[in-house]
């Protein structure tokens, strides 16, 4: 199995309070959901994921290498094999639905193929029609498909997601984890966070954090 | 396809541009005068102790009797220091001169006080000088004689120029420094009002550095319009000062003023090329430290 990351039983602690005590691996080729109530530490395992912090004890590894605050430039060339999809937009508000996608193709380099996977991505999430319309004009609905069309425009290998169906109807949410169990059958390998179980399927690694 | 340099640029600049523009003017201005006042009054200054350092006043004083020196000594004084080929030049102090600065313009002929005779020589050369004496001695026939350096007396002028210079510097390095931390707290102001977007950049695989190296590109790009007509400004007041206050020396001539103003123009382009490097290399460094802490966010 080729590892991608592991926790190995990290811990996060905040102002002497325990926040996070886990233990994870993730393989190339995984489908992992993380589900749980709200506030149990979703988010904050993602950000271990794609490694926003470090842990207060326990190791991360990362291809089978520690991984520590010196590490940056191996954290930097992970980071730009994820498509990250968070819960706060982080979108640019006076630039058009385009251009707030197009960014990420030009910081991680990936202009190959870019006007096709532009054009597909769009037409998947019904963007086309809006496509140069600034993103401060737009309901939260599709911000959040702005949002997932930024990370999935490079053809990540990793896709980390944050309650991606957050702000989305059912139908758009559905063709969502399509999209994602597709690009899984593919070889990519999707994280993503829930607090509806009903997302999940047999084929899915399941994380329940209490 | 966009560049997500000029993103930044968009981000950080384009709500202050005029602000930056303005800034820039004025503080690059305010930097340069001083650079400006420094150099020219250092010049000015140095001159002048250099001229006043080669004078040396001779005072032949009257005797008891006469009211003033007679003419038979004074011609023989003209004549022998216009015949002296070693000496650089002399003055005869009018005696009109001396009266007036001793606010005895009106004063009546009648009156007892005798007038001396006072000229200044300008050489270098102290053995010039002691021939000068001797032979003063001989045609003055017996009257008192003084002889002051004025390299003596300039010791605590050059102490009151050299304080000058000092508190000009101390106010360039205060502007300067001022200077640096209006911009540092501008920039972590824009830092901090979008950080949510750099974070999501720093998420996508940015590499601080190259964050670093785009925003303060951009924002020195952005200073130098108002820096170079904060130049033009500085160096057009700075020649009519030179003009204005050139008049009163006596070394001031038209190739001295050009030499000047051709010096001044060359030091403040230096110091601009100078300050945007530091600029850029100041930024560069804060904010790639300032990415750098937030690298990992703390729990």
């Amino acid at each position: 199995m080729n590892e991608i990351i592991r926790l190995d039983n990290v811990s996060i602690d905040s102002s002497g309070r325990n926040l996070l005590n886990t233990s994870l691996r993730i393989n190339k080729g995984d489908f992992v959901l993380i589900y749980g109530d709200n506030a149990v530490g979703k988010s904050l395992l993602l950000k271990l994921l794609y490694l926003k912090i470090l842990p207060s004890r326990g190791n991360i590894y990362l291809f089978k290498k520690k991984i520590s605050s010196e590490s940056k430039e191996k954290i930097i060339e992970y980071r730009k094999k994820l498509g990250v999809i968070l819960q706060s937009d982080f979108l640019i508000p006076f630039f058009t639905v385009f251009q707030n996608i197009e960014i990420a193709s030009e910081i991680q380099n990936k202009k190959y193929e870019f006007k096709k996977r532009m054009t597909e991505i769009l037409d998947w999430l019904d963007l086309a029609k809006i496509r140069n319309v600034l993103v401060g004009k737009l309901s939260d609905g599709q911000k959040q498909k702005v949002v997932i069309a930024r990370a999935l425009i490079n053809n990540p290998s990793i896709i980390i997601a944050d309650q991606p169906e957050n702000y989305l109807d059912d139908e758009t949410t559905k063709k969502l984890f399509f999209l994602l169990e597709s690009l899984n059958k593919l070889g990519a390998t999707i994280v993503m966070t829930s607090n509806k179980n009903h997302n999940i399927k047999n084929d899915h690694r399941v994380v329940k954090l209490i | 396809m966009i560049n997500y340099q000029d993103v930044l640029k968009k981000i950080f600049i384009s709500d202050n541009q005029k602000l930056f523009h303005g800034l820039s003017f004025v503080v690059i201005s305010l930097i340069a005068l001083h650079i400006s006042i420094y150099f020219n009054f250092f010049k000015f200054s140095s001159n002048w102790i250099e001229n006043e350092s080669k004078k040396t006043t001779f005072i032949i004083t009257n005797s008891m009797d006469e009211k003033e020196i007679p003419m038979s000594v004074n011609d023989e004084v003209v004549q022998f220091l216009s015949n002296y080929e070693n000496i650089e030049s002399f003055t005869i102090i009018d005696s009109e001169i001396i009266k007036g600065s001793l606010g005895l313009e009106n004063l009546h002929n009648f009156s007892g006080l005798g007038m001396p005779l006072i000229f200044q020589v300008a050489s270098s050369e102290q053995q010039i000088i002691d021939q000068i004496y001797t032979r003063i001695i001989e045609i003055s026939e017996d009257r008192l004689i003084e002889k002051y350096s004025h390299k003596d007396q300039l010791y605590e002028i050059s102490i009151v120029v050299n304080r000058i210079k000092t508190l000009i510097f101390l106010m360039f390095i205060l502007v300067i420094v001022l200077f640096s931390f209006l911009i540092m707290n501008m920039v972590k102001a824009a830092l901090v009002a979008n950080f949510k977007f750099l974070e999501m950049l720093q998420i996508m695989g940015a590499n601080s550095m190259e964050l670093a190296k785009s925003i303060s590109y951009s924002i020195v790009k952005r200073i130098l319009p108002g820096a170079f007509i904060g130049l033009v400004f500085v160096f057009l007041i700075s020649s009519l000062l030179v003009k204005i206050f050139g008049v009163n020396f006596s070394f001031f001539n038209s190739s001295f003023f050009w030499e000047l103003n051709i010096m001044t123009l060359m030091l403040l382009i230096f110091f601009l090329i100078i300050f945007l490097i530091l600029l850029l290399l100041f930024l560069t460094y804060y904010l790639f430290y300032f990415f750098e802490k937030r690298f990992f966010d703390k729990i």
